[in-house]
């Protein structure tokens, strides 16, 4: 018999292993997924403002209260000792704004899983969203494999001081809570 | 097992020299400088150096490291730069609401973990162990966030069984109406994960050879499962219970979040949000002590439980 290289045996093996052969395509999906979405082919539309505010799934039909006019009802501006609103032609125009009057396109009511505050399709912005969240979670995952392979195969081959240092190192990042470290860096 | 002790307390020491490094230099490369955001969106360049004087981050990196260190020497972390609160408070009254919830929700967890662990892998290959198997496959699967909002809507907005959230006076209170549903969400979350490894702990001792000898001399089968096997199979159980804890502790943030508790999780995420240092500190610190002393309980109970393990 012919002698066979690593992946090869891993891949005949993957072959053996149902749940995991089904598992492979799953994976491959997601990651169609994050290549078509960083291509522009999906969701590259995802800002736009398409349905009403908060417009609900499809599958639920659209808000009726919203469609009978029995949202909140809008309320004047508020006397002040006779001095007059200096805000009110601004908010007015807010207000047009988000009544969704002011579009310049028919917005539609429903969405295929619902809209936002602004009316953009949820489903899109989760597909454009896990074009990041994949690309970071495999970045770190191929990182920490690689890293902890090098660093490992290290420790154990040279032993001595460079196993204790590294011994060292792993106690102390394991004894720090996972929040303290994964925390972002404050937003200003 | 006194020297062996004596000598993994001195080991505490180097450990946590590195952790206090980690977390100065994480602080002041990644943080943000508390002076401006204390200051406020209207400050002049006085106000900022006159804060950065008060907090004491005007001093060189060694003279706060001093600092830092002897704070952990006397326990003492100073105030709250954000509230002023002592932080020696803050841990006081948040550790009660934290454990209120962390500590039914460890020991409801494990005991039903472990009851539907033993039944499918006595079963193991029939209908019933692959059903609850592919059924905790997709629980995992599912993010807590869901968890909490659906049973949100529905047991406390829709059925108004429990408070949507919300915090009490008294401990009876707190345990049995506000932290109810925050435990169920946290049972329910949980289960699947703590199946799927204790099955495969308790597989692990049926395919034993002490097994087969039990049941060839003709022990009861309950006997054999419940005294032979659950015995051994409780010390990684155990094991993986108690090393849970420590990283519960900060870990159940979202919850405590979600549900309004007043617990640490919800205090450290403040902290970081704020860049108020002496609490996040003072709970780096503690968390890695309490993260060394459970692994060291564990390895002295490990030596408790089975006399073929060597300490070395």
């Amino acid at each position: 018999m012919r002698e066979q290289g690593v992946w090869s045996l891993a891949w005949s093996r993957l072959r053996r292993d149902r749940v995991g052969f089904v598992s492979l395509f799953v994976v491959l999906a997601y990651i169609a997924v994050m290549l078509a979405a960083a291509a522009g082919w999906l969701a590259h539309d995802w800002t736009e403002q398409r349905g009403v505010s908060y417009a609900p799934p499809a599958f639920m039909g659209p808000d009726l209260s919203a469609a009978a006019g029995l949202q909140r009802e809008q309320r004047g501006p508020v006397e002040d000792y006779g001095i007059p609103d200096p805000l009110a032609p601004d908010l007015a125009e807010i207000a047009k704004g988000l009544s969704g009057v002011g579009g310049n396109e028919a917005r539609s009511p429903t969405l295929a899983f619902g809209g936002d505050k602004w009316g953009r399709d949820v489903l899109k912005k989760t597909l454009k969203g896990a074009e990041v969240s994949l690309f970071v979670g495999l970045a770190a995952a191929a990182l920490a494999t690689l890293l902890g392979t090098v660093l490992g195969a290290l420790a154990g081959f040279r032993g001595g001081w460079v196993d204790d240092f590294f011994n060292w190192l792993y106690s102390v990042f394991t004894s720090i809570p996972y929040l303290l470290l994964s925390s972002p860096s404050p937003p200003w | 097992m006194i020297p062996y002790t004596l000598r993994r307390l001195w080991q505490f020491v180097p450990t946590l020299a590195g952790v206090v490094l980690l977390v100065f230099f994480l602080f002041n490369w990644v943080g943000g400088d508390p002076a401006y955001l204390l200051a406020g969106k209207i400050s002049n360049p006085e106000q900022i150096e006159n804060i950065r004087r008060q907090l004491g981050v005007d001093e060189s990196y060694p003279t706060q490291l001093g600092i830092f260190v002897k704070q952990i020497a006397t326990a003492d972390f100073g105030a709250s730069w954000a509230t002023n609160e002592r932080v020696s408070d803050i841990f006081r009254t948040r550790l009660g609401p934290s454990l209120t919830v962390l500590v039914p929700l460890l020991l409801i967890s494990t005991l039903l973990g472990m009851a539907a662990a033993m039944l499918v892998a006595y079963l193991r290959g029939s209908l019933t162990d692959r059903a609850v198997m592919i059924a905790c496959t997709v629980g995992q699967s599912i993010s807590i966030l869901v968890y909490i909002l659906i049973f949100q809507y529905l047991l406390a907005y829709r059925l108004g069984w429990f408070p949507v959230q919300g915090w009490g006076t008294t401990f009876g209170e707190n345990l049995l109406r506000y932290s109810a549903l925050a435990i169920i969400v946290g049972v329910a979350v949980s289960l699947a994960p703590d199946i799927r490894l204790y099955r495969t702990f308790l597989l692990d001792e049926i395919g034993q050879d002490y097994v087969r000898t039990a049941r060839a001399k003709g022990m009861s089968e309950g006997r054999v499962m419940w005294v032979h096997v659950l015995r051994n199979a409780a010390i990684p159980i155990v094991t993986n219970v108690l090393l849970q804890l420590p990283g519960l502790l900060a870990g159940a943030f979202l919850i405590e979040r979600f549900f309004g508790i007043p617990g640490i999780g919800r205090e450290v995420i403040l902290a970081v949000e704020r860049s108020d240092f002496p609490v996040i500190k003072a709970v780096s610190v503690y968390v890695a002590i309490a993260t060394m002393v459970v692994n060291l309980v564990a390895d002295l109970l490990y030596r408790a439980i089975d006399p073929r393990v060597q300490l070395k």
